[in-house]
């Protein structure tokens, strides 16, 4: 039987930001210009200050984006002010983001990049497959 | 109100890998605190990024609540029968919750067949 291993993933965090439909894209852009690898998005439907901004709740976007993105603890302020930035979170209703801080995570890591962080253990691990 | 310690686990996989995922957990493991929408994928290294920046996939994010006993044993089971551990295969993250309640099937209604 083959062996198998999960390389943790520790001090990650994840950012998760609400926007008008429409808008995910750019902060999407804005976060990875600023570092982030990637992003998740999907639809949701929002409410509470819809009912009290603009004339009958038409000038808030009941549709919304949310965005997840998983960022390393040292990359989490840049990213989160970039992305705060591009969707004008500072104007009232175009949305909030905000930090969850994560235990583990893990995803598959290229060989390349394993054998740079850990060397040691990526040659034990290609003499063992040599000797198989 | 029971609660207990419980644990979120978080997948984000390839279209078509949440629900045998999801049905793996409550024949193999009894688990039915699993839930899946579905959601795009924008990254530096998606399969269509030869295309140009900007494409985007399809994803599904399954998320299960589990207790915090059995949670890092759950972690590495999904991972490896998610397929995680493959280019393009997604991620996986774990987050502590602060309260959780319990999600049982009454007693009374029988098992589904």
């Amino acid at each position: 039987m083959s062996e198998r291993e999960i390389t943790v993933l520790t001090d990650v965090s994840l950012i998760t930001c609400v926007v008008q439909r429409g808008v995910a894209d750019s902060v999407i852009k804005a976060a990875q210009d600023a570092g982030a690898q990637g992003a998740t998005t999907y639809y949701a439907r929002g409410s509470g200050v819809r009912e009290r901004l603009g004339i009958l709740g038409v000038a808030v976007e009941v549709e919304k984006e949310m965005i997840n993105i998983v960022v390393a603890n040292d990359q989490v302020d840049r990213v989160l002010e970039k992305m705060y930035l591009a969707g004008k979170l500072d104007t009232p209703a175009m949305g909030f983001i905000y930090v969850t801080a994560l235990e583990k995570a893990a995803t598959y890591i290229p060989p390349d990049i394993l054998q740079k962080l850990s060397p040691k253990k990526a040659a034990r691990k290609r003499k063992t497959s040599a000797s198989k | 109100m029971m609660t207990s310690e419980s644990k979120l686990i978080t997948c984000i996989l390839p279209k078509g890998h949440a629900m045998p995922m999801l049905k793996m957990l409550k024949q193999e493991r009894g688990i039915i605190t699993a839930n899946i929408n579905y959601a795009r994928g924008s990254g530096r290294f998606t399969p269509l990024v030869y295309r140009g920046a900007g494409e985007q996939t399809e994803k599904e994010i399954l998320t299960v609540v589990v207790s915090a006993e059995e949670a890092d044993e759950l972690f590495s089971y999904i991972f490896f029968n998610a397929e995680i551990n493959r280019p393009h295969g997604g991620m996986i993250y774990q987050s502590a919750l602060v309260t959780a309640t319990p999600y049982q099937i009454p007693a009374e209604i029988e098992p589904e067949k």
